[in-house]
């Protein structure tokens, strides 16, 4: 494999940037399992993973339960659906040369949200989450693959957004009416669609979603290089090789799993996979096999920390998670449209 | 010598519209062919079918000994290297990263990283990029973009070079020490095809001139044989008079006043 000579400070900066954000991400989880309505210290912390582990006979208090049947799963959730979409988001920017590019901007969260719904009405009553996430896996991938078509006839990269736009939106109404009209308790409500949540977190749930983001995410940090070289541009990657097609169409579904089991287990959460690559490829630069990893750190820690705002900040009312990334995301969004379009004119 | 480049009989269709009629071509290794013509004579279609992107409607296309329209992706990196006129405008890798993509089709060679980094630096100090090399290539202009996928082909170290149009955007000095840096590399045996839109450049630094018109090749030849006052004029549809260069052995190319106008 051959390896760019790279700047050392570049070198080094990835080195610290993987270093904090993976400190950075532990912390938080731990921040995240002690906050909340039920008052949890360290001790307590420490007692729940003793008695889990067998290690005392001490009898079972009221953290240990809320502390492992609760928030665990939460911040496990969490910390899933962020890197899923943080790599996610890396994936799309680098296969469409578009850094405005983001599972929720370009329809395929409101896909696998549909495909989702889709799992809960295939799925017997009481059946496992399975089938619904791996619904939302096959409504993702569909999506992010009729984008890539939609890339083919689409030069212009603002105009790319746009009909990524429209037809989330499209999709999203769709979910909607759907959901609204059904109005089973078997589905999530239409709030979980569109702005996500972490407060229905279970392991069940986890054991499901869990596996789909991993192998998602391994199917796309298998395509590093080839993501690199299409920098180049599809026809010059071509010419240094790259099966282009195959490559990307192996990458696209990828990022349908990955973000399949982050819809899954916590809706349509926005901007954690445009904002975290954007920002990490101006620390580490743009090489992939750095920054998916980074991303995945990155986009982990940023849904950890925000869903402890979103649980705390006007306790006990919930606010959904994608809420919280919206009101950070957007602005992030809007300068970097506006600078975009000043450095064309 | 076996031809390093061969075209035989191309024709290429796209609907109704014949792109290219019948055109053969061989290129030595070695040897530098320029291709000129004007807009939408089929130089481009041409190019593209020699390096393996489009498949004749009939007739065929080697490079070396491989098929170009039926060898894989990574036979086809090792054996030719494409420069396209424009670049890529939204690349967010440095200089010396994107150049070292050329690279790419060797990363199986037994070579460990400091010989592929030479090889990565010595392109970028053939085109006069070095020091750009930490520069992130869409804080380039045009001209420098241009430069560096120069730089990124001569590190794929092939055998054949398909260049279109590698000096649109340059000055003119950079557009001479491109053309020395290719007559260098053919010197080492590498076989050029490169499409010119300048006929003095291609005068100047070509072997082996092909003159496409309107799908077709009217002329192969040396740049004496084939720019003529006559042929020139006709295919441009402008009235054209060719000169001996007064200091270089090759025609020089003049536009000159229809001839109603200039008596």
């Amino acid at each position: 494999m051959t390896q760019p000579a790279t700047d050392p400070d570049l070198r080094s900066s990835r080195f610290t940037a993987v270093t904090v954000l993976g400190i950075g991400l532990l912390a938080l989880m731990v921040a995240g399992l002690l906050s909340g309505a039920v008052a949890a210290g360290p001790t307590d912390l420490f007692h729940m993973l003793a008695r889990r582990l067998g290690l005392t006979d001490d009898p079972e208090r009221l953290t240990d339960s809320v502390l492992w049947a609760i928030r665990l799963p939460r911040v496990l959730s969490g910390a899933v659906v962020g890197a899923g979409l943080g790599v996610a988001g890396a994936a799309l920017q680098g296969t469409f040369r578009n850094q405005m590019a983001d599972p929720h901007l370009v329809g395929i969260s409101p896909a696998a949200g549909l495909g989702a719904v889709a799992g809960i009405a295939l799925t017997p009553v009481g059946g496992p989450p399975l089938i619904m996430m791996v619904g939302a896996a096959v409504g993702g991938a569909a999506v992010a693959l009729l984008m890539r078509r939609i890339a083919k006839r689409v030069i212009e990269s603002n105009q790319f957004i746009l009909v990524g736009l429209a037809l989330g939106l499209a999709m999203l109404a769709w979910l909607g009416a759907i959901v609204l009209a059904w109005d089973s308790p078997r589905v999530p409500t239409f709030t979980f669609w569109v702005f996500g949540g972490l407060a229905g977190s279970t392991w069940s749930a986890l054991a499901a979603g869990a596996p789909l983001v991993a192998i998602g995410v391994t199917i796309v940090a298998a395509s590093a290089r080839s993501l690199d070289l299409l920098a180049l541009g599809e026809t010059e990657a071509r010419h240094v090789g790259v099966e282009v097609d195959r490559v990307i169409t192996v990458i696209l579904v990828g990022v349908g799993l990955a973000v399949g089991g982050a819809v899954g287990l916590g809706g349509a959460i926005g901007f954690v996979g445009l904002i975290v690559p954007l920002v990490l490829r101006r620390w580490i630069g743009p090489t992939h096999k750095w920054l998916l990893p980074a991303s995945a750190l990155g986009g982990a820690a940023m849904v950890v920390a925000v869903d402890i705002l979103a649980r705390t900040v006007a306790a006990p009312i919930e606010i959904p998670v994608g809420l919280f990334t919206a009101i950070l995301g957007a602005p992030v969004f809007v300068w970097f449209l506006m600078r975009v379009g000043r450095s064309r004119s | 010598m076996k031809p390093a480049v061969r075209g035989q009989a191309i024709t290429y269709r796209r609907g109704a519209a014949v792109l290219l009629d019948q055109v053969d071509l061989t290129t030595d290794p070695g040897e530098i062919l320029g291709i000129v013509g004007p807009n939408g004579a089929g130089k481009t279609t041409l190019l593209r079918i020699l390096a393996g992107d489009l498949v004749p409607s009939t007739g065929h296309a080697w490079v070396q000994d491989a098929d170009a329209s039926r060898a894989t992706l990574l036979e086809l990196a090792q054996l030719r290297a494409y420069l396209s006129p424009k670049g890529v405008s939204e690349n967010p890798f440095t200089v010396r990263d994107t150049v070292a993509m050329g690279r790419h089709p060797h990363r199986r060679a037994m070579m460990d990283a400091q010989e592929h980094g030479a090889i990565v630096e010595s392109a970028m100090e053939r085109t006069d990029i070095i020091h750009l090399a930490s520069r992130v290539m869409s804080s380039l202009s045009t001209g420098e973009q241009q430069r560096v996928g120069l730089a990124r082909v001569i590190a794929q170290e092939t055998p054949v070079l398909l260049l279109d149009e590698p000096t649109s955007a340059l000055d003119i000095g950079h557009q001479e020490k491109v053309m020395r840096v290719l007559r260098s590399l053919a010197g080492e045996g590498t076989a050029i095809i490169v499409i010119l839109h300048d006929l003095n450049l291609a005068a100047a630094h070509s072997d082996r001139i092909m003159l496409l018109n309107a799908s077709a090749a009217i002329a192969t030849g040396t740049p004496s044989e084939v720019l003529t006052s006559e042929s020139l004029t006709s295919v441009y549809r402008q009235p054209m008079k060719v000169v001996t260069h007064p200091h270089r052995d090759c025609p020089l190319v003049l536009t000159v006043d229809s001839p109603d106008r200039s008596r």
